[in-house]
Formats: structure tokens, C-alpha cells, sequence
């Protein structure tokens, strides 16, 4: 089996969510905590996937609509939307996706890389596609998810 | 005879007591102002010989704050208490503007302040003031209030150098530092860099102690070779072999003198910039793995070794002993190994026994006792130096960041716990007092915390007088610095950001404001120069004021610049400060000729930026010839401040107080609008700029409802009216960060959670004044 040294990381535990109907997975190691929806204050001047900030316990931090952010439409949050909060390297955010499924061990081997769909389709967010017994799930560089794009819309104002 | 200033005094208590009168419990933003003012008057009053007085009005302010912190039992009584001992200073003050003594005035008893006690004991500390004006009254210092009150002051050329450029003089090849980590963690690295830092102040503070002393004190010798002989010995861990040398040749060179030279005293000065390189070279490396340049120390160490030690003229024989000892020294100096140096001064020692210099022999006796003690000593000695008394113990910064986080965390779910409907509803006598008394905890610990943060800021102005030091014997200038309120507490993260701005100003005073010796004496003043550094509180707000007593502003020439660049109109009468206020702009420089160091005209904007961006503000006052004065005043903590909450839209934003002037009920018909564009409304005569935040921020709106509230705000004299939905209530909240992220966002300076919990955010006021009035030119 090819042995992919990129991405030396990416086996282990991930933590799977549903997005419409896709399955991601986050390393776990970078998952905080996963909290219910709370009240979202909204941040004017930033895109739309910036849902604005939430009060975790005394800390201030950003919430990002990934559905919003990987260009999927919109739905009413529901009883299964839920935050999960994670660790950047000096910060927290919260992404909101439709529900989290389970805990599930990814080995390395099972990993594939990303495959190319043309340079139209941005994908360096993506760490590879983890393959499970009767599922693929994709793989999410979340840093790079939270970081590529500036968060303030910087023409603002007057 | 009475002081010409105290007719200020009394002026402003005055115009306190009309305040007072006015006031009322419910009305806290009155008796905050009543609060500011009585400080106001304590700290200048405390300098005079009636500091009783001043003791009247400190106390009056504390029982005004306990209104304000709602802790008074009975608060419209308070505040009669209040009413009544500001009339009381009123009597007072006229009493000696009459040159009659106050002490018969009599004092509201709920002060429990005695009369004759006060004017007793106090007119005694007030002499002392005289003979010590470092003293530990942190409010004030003669020397500057002498300046304060007959309004001298200073800068023709308000220059503006780049923010100091770092010294570029090293070797063509960089140097780096030398060390093995061995074993070592990087904790040992840390606890080095820790020890390095003080032990560097520790023997830069001893060296212009001595430096300035007339008659230097052996015991101060003796130290300062307890310091060097310290670093040598913690450099040893790290086998930082340079330093070790170099520590060593400077204590070799200390035990042998009883009387330090100005040369030497520079060349000790240049050892310890040399330690300070490479502790800044190692904390580069602790932090980004990248060292930074060192400069040698080889030429240095040459140096020492050859420092004639210069005698006091009775201990001639010196003189001639001085060769004859140094190949011994020499030789001594290359088996000592790093690792030994704490066993290391043994060699030398004996060498110097056979040495004939009889006069000398008890000292070096003293001397070589003191070193074998220091070994064990200096650390002690060192610690008992800072603590008076006190245990310190130290924290690494990020656990007591953690700390303070969490108790922020307990005080807002305790808020929250409390304003829950729920348990408002709870009424057994129990229950309530059960919550009350842990509510009253969380506010203690959360006083606790904040305390925490604060530091002196000695440091800092310890750092300046050894810049005043460099600066002036570079420039040739005779500087001499006086320091008061060193130990005024600041907020950690403010003091660390203060650190520039107060250099650039230093620098400032020393290029520009003070003349060289030969035109001070020209000009009839002092031959040599005073810089006060100068911190105190007044008003909830922290001061800290740069004076020189140099040449002072030029008013014409700074004005004529000012209409140059198109800031002020030629033929208006401005008042001073609107000059002053000038030199804050960017590029705005009077210097005729632009030089390495000034004249670019950048600088004092950023300068300013710098301090706004803590919401401090910095003016400046000064006539020619007389000096300059800086005051940068700021808030006393980062983490929380007075708001307004209001409704913009759907949603809820926090104005600061400090910027809100008031509060008007506007009719839509009342906004006129200016060519189609702006709009403005009529106040008292006064055309003033309206804007929706809702547009302005681009807040979600929920349709139906219509801005008829203004908010009138001011900042620096700009003014304008921003419309609201609603007015919520007045609270004090606590500044979260949005992050980096989110510094880019307009208008908005930081979040803040709410009492039910959810965020809200604090509006950034300068910043939409400075942009809304430059975008309309509807300024002023």
C-alpha cells in the first residue's frame, strides 16, 4: 500500500458531521468540545459564512456556517444542528453543521489522496478521503478551512 | 504666605460644590464626576501644607464611590454626607485664601475624620516632601508641580524622529551567541533569561547610583560585584563563555576598587549592554529558534584589563600597583572554567595577598569576604532588595492569564445566575443571602484579579532614566531625570505598549527640547537639564507625564506649519491646545532640516495612535523657552469600562461612556438634510452631523422600527450625533476580544457579554468619528 508522508497526521481518531448529505471528519485532537446551538450575535461586515460570535463561557468566539462556507444552500437549523468548537493555534471557533455522527478510527492506510477535479474546484482544505467499511468520509484540513479567507469584508463602511 | 495656585483650588472646589448641590443618588454619572473632581483636588492639594484638606476630599471620594458601587446602605444619605463636606473644603480653602488656618472649620463627623489630627500630623509630612521629593507619595512630586503651577514649558522643534531606530553600530560580521544547550530544557533557558533580566537592572540601577554619587560607598561597589559575579555564575549553566569572561574581568576589576571613574563606570555600563544583547539575542532564540546578533565583548574585555583604577588622591601607592597586579590577574583568568565559577574567585584572591598596599588591605580584606559570602548571599540579598517585607513568588504570565480568565468566567455566570428570572423569584431569607454572599466573593475576586495584572511602573521609567543617561552623554547634554509615582500600578499589557511612545518622547525631549549647556546658560537657566517622568492617578484615569524644562513649543512656528499643511486657517485665534494638538498629525514635522534621527516628521502621530489604541489620550502644553510637558492619561485597567447599551437594529451595541456627551430625543422632521447627502439636526445653536449606526455599521434591521434617539458624541473636540433605536441601560462590562480576525472591522473597537449572556458589541467611537467626519468634511 502507498504510503502517503504528507499526510503522516491524518491517520487516528476523527470526529465525523454530516453536511447535507456528505460526511467529514476533523481530527479529534483539534475538537474542543461540541455544544447545542446558542444564541449567535450577528458581526456586521463580514461574509456570510461568519455567523457572527458566541459567548462560551466567558470567551468571545467566532462562528462559521460551514454550509455556508463550501457554498451548500442554506436550511433552518434543527435539533441536530449543533457547534463544534475547535482549537486553532492561538484561537477557538465554532462550525455549525447539521449533526455529528460518531468517533471513528481512520488508519493511514485507508486514507487516499484528494482526488483532482480541475483547478476550478478549490480543495487545499481537503486532507484526503478516509475510506470506512460501508462509507467515505472526507477529510478537512481545518485550519485551512478557517483561516484561507479574510473574515472582514474590508470595503465596509460610509 | 499663600500660594498663588491655591486660587485654583478654590475655584475648582467651587465649581465641584455647584456639581455637588446638583447631584443626586439615582443620577451615578454625577456623583462619578463629584468623585474625579474631589481626587482632582486631594492630589494637588496633598502637596501644599494643608494636605488635610486633601485628606478630606480623598476620603469624601471614597464615600462617593461607595455610591457609585451601589455598597452604601443608605445612598441618598451618603450623598448628603458628600454635599455637606464639599461645602466643608469650600470653607476651608477660602479660610486659607485667607491666610486663616482651616483647621477650625468644623468636619461632617460622618467622615470620622479629627480636625486637629489631620492639620496636626499632616503639616509635618508636608515638610518632609521638602527635603524628599522621590518620596513615596506616589500623586505628586514638588519639583513638578512648581512647573505645573507657574506654567513653564517647552519644544520648538516638535520633532518627530522614526520611532527610535534600533542601535545599528554592531560588528560587519554578526556575532552570535555561543552556547551549549546540553541537557538543558528550554525552562532552564527561561529561568536564565529571568534571572539575566534582573540581575541586568539590578546593576544598571547600582551603576547610576554610583555614577551620580559624590562619594560612591564601597557597600554599593560590593554589590554591583555581587551582581556581575551572580551573572557569571548563571551563565555558567549555559557555558555562555563570552559572558562569563566578561563578568569575570568586570568583577576581577571591581574587587580591586574602592573608587569607580567615570570611564569605568561607562565601560561597566557597556558589559552590561553587552549582557543585555544577549539576553535579547536568547529570548529571540527561546521564542523563534533565530538568534539574534551579539556584539563582541573581546575589545571589551581589553578594555577592563586596561582600567588604571583611579584613586581617590590619598591612596597614591595605588597607582603604582596597578601594573604589578595585572599579569597576575591575567594569568588567574585563563584556568577558571565556567562551570566552577562559583568556587572560581578563590585564585585571584591569593595572587592579590602577596600584593604591598597597605592602605588598600582592609578594603580588599572586606572585599574578598564579601565575595566568598555573595556565592550564597546575593540571592537573598537580591530578594530582600524588592520585597520589603513582602514574600514574592513568581507566576509564569500565562497561568495568571488563565486565572483571570476564569474568575472573568465565575463573575459572569455568577451575573447571570443572579439576573436569572428564575432564581429572582426565590424569596427565602436563606437562599437570597446565600446568593448575595457569593456574589459579594465573586466581586472580591474579581477585584483580586484585576490587582493581579497591575504592575509598577518603575520598570519602565528605569528603563527611560538609562536612556536620558546614553542620550545625554552622547549628545553632550547635562540631564538629570527625577522620577515620582514610580510605584503607581498599571495594567501589564498597558505599560508593555507604553514602553515606545514613552521613548520616542524621552528622545524627543533630549534631540529637541533641551538646549546644550552653553544656551541654557545664554538663556539664564540652570546649566543642567531636568527630564520628570511623572506618574499619578486622577480621575479613575492613570497619568503619566514627560516633562523637560528645554526650549519649549514654538507657538508661531508650529502654527505657521499648521496652516502650511492646511490644518488651521491663518487669521483665526486658536487656543493653545488647538496648536498643540497639531503636532500630533502625521508627517508634521517644524524642523528646518531633516536628519538621521528627526525631522521626517513621523513619530508623534503614531505616538498617539499607540496610546488611543488604549483608549488613552495624549496632549501636550509648553511655553517657549520654559520646556515641554507631555501627559498621556489613560484608563486604569484594559478590561472593563463604563457603557451605555443601546439598540441599533436588531441588535445591541455598547457605547463607551467616556465619549458620550448626551443623549437627545430626536423628531424626524428635526434631521435637515445638507445637499442631498448628509444629514444634520440643530442643537442649541449648533449644527452638528447625524448618522444611523444601523447604515453605518450595516446592521440587520428588523423592519418596523425607527431611530429617534441621538446619541451625541465627542472625541477630541469632533462631534456627532449617531441614532439609535433605544436606550437599554448603563453598565460596566468587561472587554473580550474579537481576535485578530476581527480587528479590521470599523467602528467596532472589542465584544463584551451581556448580563443574559449573549455578546454584545462595544462600538469603536474615535474610529467612527474619524471616519464618518473625514468622509462628509462636515468636521468641527
Amino acid at each position: 500500500m502507498e504510503t502517503l508522508p504528507a499526510l503522516n497526521s491524518s491517520g487516528g481518531k476523527h470526529l465525523t458531521f454530516m453536511l447535507a448529505n456528505e460526511k467529514y471528519g476533523l481530527e479529534i485532537l483539534k475538537v474542543r468540545e461540541i455544544i447545542g446551538m446558542i444564541d449567535i450575535t450577528p458581526l456586521p461586515q463580514t461574509p456570510s459564512f461568519v455567523k457572527g460570535v458566541v459567548n462560551l463561557r466567558g470567551k468571545v468566539i467566532a462562528v462559521i456556517d460551514l454550509r455556508v462556507k463550501f457554498g451548500i444552500e442554506e436550511k433552518e437549523y434543527t435539533n441536530d444542528t449543533c457547534m463544534i468548537i475547535v482549537d486553532l493555534d492561538n484561537k477557538q471557533m465554532a462550525v455549525i453543521v447539521d449533526a455529528v455522527c460518531e468517533v471513528a478510527d481512520i488508519f493511514q492506510e485507508n486514507v487516499e489522496e484528494t482526488p483532482s477535479f480541475g483547478v476550478k474546484v478549490k480543495i487545499d482544505f481537503i486532507k484526503g478521503i478516509g475510506k470506512l467499511a460501508d462509507d467515505i468520509v472526507i477529510l478537512l484540513n481545518i485550519d485551512k478551512v478557517l483561516t484561507s479567507e479574510e473574515l472582514v469584508l474590508i470595503d465596509s463602511l460610509v | 504666605m499663600v500660594d498663588p495656585a491655591w486660587e485654583e483650588v478654590v475655584e475648582s472646589i467651587d465649581s465641584l460644590v455647584m456639581d455637588a448641590v446638583e447631584s443626586d443618588s439615582a443620577d451615578l454619572a454625577s456623583v462619578v464626576k463629584i468623585h474625579d473632581k474631589l481626587i482632582e483636588i486631594a492630589a494637588v492639594v496633598f502637596d501644599t501644607p494643608y494636605a488635610g484638606i486633601g485628606e478630606i476630599a480623598q476620603k469624601t471620594a471614597e464615600l462617593a464611590m461607595s455610591i457609585v458601587l451601589q455598597e452604601a446602605e443608605d445612598p441618598a444619605q451618603a450623598l448628603d454626607v458628600v454635599v455637606e463636606a464639599t461645602s466643608t473644603l469650600q470653607c476651608m480653602a477660602r479660610e486659607v485664601l485667607n491666610d486663616r488656618s482651616p483647621a477650625y472649620v468644623p468636619i461632617p463627623d460622618a467622615l470620622g475624620l479629627n480636625a486637629e489630627e489631620l492639620f496636626a500630623t499632616r503639616e509635618i509630612d508636608a515638610e518632609d516632601f521638602e527635603e524628599e521629593p522621590l518620596g513615596l507619595d506616589d500623586t505628586i512630586t514638588k519639583p513638578m508641580e512648581r512647573m505645573t503651577e507657574t506654567g513653564e514649558h517647552l519644544a520648538e522643534e516638535i520633532v518627530v524622529s522614526s520611532p527610535t531606530p534600533a542601535k545599528t553600530k554592531d560588528a560587519p560580521l554578526p556575532n552570535y551567541p555561543q552556547f551549549e544547550m546540553g541537557s538543558l530544557t528550554s525552562s532552564h533557558l527561561d529561568d536564565f533569561l529571568s534571572e539575566m533580566d534582573e540581575l541586568i537592572t539590578r546593576a544598571e540601577s547600582l551603576l547610576m547610583t554610583l555614577e551620580k554619587a559624590e562619594q560612591q560607598s564601597v557597600d554599593a561597589i560590593q554589590e554591583l560585584l555581587g551582581v556581575f559575579h551572580t551573572v557569571k555564575g548563571v551563565s555558567g549553566i549555559l557555558k555562555l563563555k563570552s559572558i562569563i569572561d566578561l563578568a569575570h574581568e568586570a568583577e576581577v576589576l571591581l574587587e580591586e576598587a574602592s573608587h569607580l571613574s567615570a570611564a569605568t563606570i561607562n565601560l561597566l555600563f557597556n558589559s552590561v549592554d553587552v549582557f543585555k544583547a544577549y539576553s535579547r539575542s536568547l529570548h529571540s532564540y527561546r521564542d523563534t529558534d533565530n538568534f539574534l546578533p551579539v556584539p563582541q565583548v573581546e575589545p571589551l574585555i581589553a578594555k577592563l584589563k586596561e582600567v588604571d583604577l583611579v584613586t581617590p588622591p590619598k591612596h597614591k601607592p595605588k597607582q603604582s600597583k596597578a601594573p604589578e597586579l595585572k599579569p597576575q590577574v591575567v594569568a588567574s583568568d585563563k584556568p577558571a572554567k565556567p562551570t566552577t565559577a562559583a568556587t572560581k574567585p578563590a585564585p585571584p584572591k591569593k595572587a592579590r595577598q602577596t600584593v604591598p598596599a597597605p592602605v588598600e588591605t582592609s578594603q580588599i580584606e572586606t572585599g574578598k569576604l564579601a565575595t566568598e559570602k555573595l556565592a550564597i548571599e546575593d540571592e537573598d540579598r537580591y530578594l530582600k532588595s524588592q520585597q520589603h517585607g513582602q514574600e514574592e513568588v513568581k507566576i509564569k504570565t500565562n497561568r495568571l492569564d488563565a486565572l483571570i480568565d476564569a474568575i472573568g468566567e465565575l463573575v459572569i455566570s455568577q451575573s447571570m445566575i443572579e439576573n436569572d428570572p428564575e432564581i429572582s423569584r426565590i424569596t427565602r431569607a436563606q437562599t437570597v443571602r446565600n446568593i448575595s454572599t457569593m456574589s459579594k466573593i465573586c466581586r472580591q475576586l474579581q477585584e483580586l484579579a484585576m490587582g493581579m495584572r497591575m504592575v509598577t511602573i518603575q520598570a519602565t521609567f528605569h528603563t527611560m532614566k538609562r536612556m536620558v543617561r546614553d542620550l545625554a552623554s552622547e549628545q553632550d547634554k547635562d540631564i538629570d531625570v527625577m522620577v515620582s509615582g514610580e510605584h503607581t500600578e498599571l495594567d501589564r499589557n498597558i505599560i508593555e505598549a507604553m514602553y515606545n511612545p514613552l521613548v520616542h518622547i524621552v528622545r524627543n525631549a533630549i534631540d529637541h527640547g533641551i538646549e546644550t549647556a552653553a544656551e541654557r546658560v545664554k538663556k539664564g537657566k540652570k546649566e543642567k537639564a531636568t527630564i520628570y517622568l511623572k506618574a499619578y492617578h486622577r480621575g479613575g484615569n492613570i497619568v503619566i507625564e514627560i516633562a523637560d524644562d528645554g526650549q519649549g513649543l514654538d507657538r508661531d512656528k508650529i502654527l505657521q506649519e499648521a496652516v502650511k499643511r492646511g490644518i488651521l486657517e491663518e487669521d483665526e485665534q486658536y487656543p493653545d491646545e488647538v496648536i498643540w494638538q497639531t503636532i500630533f498629525t502625521s508627517g508634521f514635522s517644524t524642523a528646518q532640516q531633516v536628519t538621521a534621527i528627526s525631522g521626517r516628521g513621523v513619530g508623534l502621530d503614531v505616538v498617539k495612535k499607540s496610546i488611543a489604541r488604549f483608549r488613552g489620550i495624549v496632549d501636550v502644553s509648553g511655553k517657549k523657552d520654559q520646556g515641554t510637558i507631555f501627559r498621556i492619561s489613560l484608563p486604569l485597567t484594559l478590561a472593563i469600562i463604563d457603557g451605555m447599551l443601546v439598540k441599533i437594529g436588531a441588535e445591541r451595541y455598547i457605547i463607551p461612556l467616556t465619549h458620550i456627551e448626551e443623549f437627545i430625543r430626536i423628531a424626524p422632521e428635526q434631521i435637515a438634510t445638507v445637499a442631498n447627502q448628509g444629514q444634520v439636526i440643530k442643537l442649541r445653536e449648533q449644527v452638528i452631523p447625524v448618522f444611523s449606526l444601523q447604515h453605518l455599521l450595516r446592521v440587520c434591521s428588523t423592519g418596523e422600527e425607527h431611530a429617534s434617539i441621538g446619541v451625541i458624541v465627542s472625541w477630541e473636540g469632533k462631534r456627532c450625533c449617531l441614532l439609535v433605536n433605544e436606550l437599554l441601560s448603563q453598565q460596566q462590562v468587561v472587554i473580550k476580544t474579537l481576535g485578530d480576525d476581527f480587528n479590521k472591522l470599523t467602528g467596532i473597537s472589542g465584544a463584551a457579554i451581556l448580563g443574559d449572556g449573549r455578546v454584545g458589541m462595544i462600538l469603536d467611537v474615535q474610529n467612527i468619528l474619524s471616519m464618518v467626519l473625514n468622509a462628509t468634511g462636515l468636521a468641527g
